[in-house]
């Protein structure tokens, strides 16, 4: 699999999360980490993206993971920005590393 | 005929006390090493092998089949095959603990043991990483030195998860 379909795996679960539970947060943070480690190179915007991301799938995940509590709207919305925002960085990416037409 | 008689004779009993010398030399080696008295056999002692399959993981550090959970040093619970984090949803294996003066959440202890992240690795990134803001509170602690990310929540000191690789 190379680097564009790597990309576009990880778009599509970037589109279809719905941060509803805990478990939904943790789902994601690993499709990330994995995707992530399987790219050979990707832009600096993507990097930083995909970390703020996953750093705060992660924090949040835990914390109510542990406490057993549901996700606050709050929460809810900075995922939600958070996503739009490497669904663009990734939709970049995908443009960058497609091969162009000879 | 008692000429060949003569000679076979000695023949046996030669042959006799070879083979008692061979058999009083083996038994002697293996009450040795039975014994754990290697130094005089110079072959391996015996012990009882565990009744298990083959193929049992054995749950190395590092390796993908170690999701062991940790009560100080010793394993209390084994998952085996179970990958540490991977299952979506998947509560922690590990319990929340404290180590050398550090708490860890049980997902940042799963994350280390799936990657293999001893706590002195995660402590250096804390005081030697570069440090960046992170969601909630909490801060980004990069160790280019071992290609590790810990973050760790700024009001309690807490370990909340592990990363390999950075920004």
């Amino acid at each position: 699999m190379n680097s564009v379909q790597l990309l576009n795996l990880l778009l599509k679960s970037l589109r279809a999360f719905e941060p509803q539970e805990p478990s939904d947060l943790g789902s994601l943070a690993n499709d990330i980490d994995s995707i992530r480690g399987s790219l050979i190179s990707t832009s600096a915007a993507f990097n930083q993206s995909a970390q703020q991301l996953w750093e705060a799938l992660e924090i949040i995940g835990v914390t109510h993971q542990e406490n057993g509590v549901p996700l606050t709207s709050g929460e809810k919305e900075d995922l939600g920005r958070l996503v739009t925002s490497m669904i663009e960085v990734t939709i970049r990416e995908i443009d960058q590393q497609s091969p162009t037409p000879d | 005929m008692m000429g060949k008689t003569s000679i076979v004779h000695p023949l046996r009993w030669l042959i006799v006390l070879m083979m008692s010398l061979l058999w009083a030399t083996v038994g002697s080696a293996a009450a040795l090493a039975e014994r754990g008295d290697l130094e005089h056999c110079g072959i391996a002692a015996k012990t009882p092998l565990p009744d298990v399959h083959p193929s049992t993981p054995v749950g190395r550090t590092g390796s993908w089949t170690d999701t062991s959970a940790w009560n100080g040093n010793t394993v209390v619970a084994n998952r085996e095959l179970q990958l540490a984090g991977a299952k979506a949803g998947a509560p922690p294996i590990n319990t929340p603990t404290s180590k050398g003066g550090r708490q860890y959440s049980g997902h940042a202890l799963d994350r280390m043991q799936q990657r293999g992240y001893v706590p002195s690795v995660v402590e250096d990134a804390i005081t030697n990483g570069t440090r960046t803001p992170s969601y909630g509170g909490a801060s980004s602690y990069y160790r280019p030195a071992n290609n590790v990310t810990v973050i760790v929540d700024d009001a309690s000191g807490r370990v909340v998860t592990v990363m390999g690789g950075g920004r």
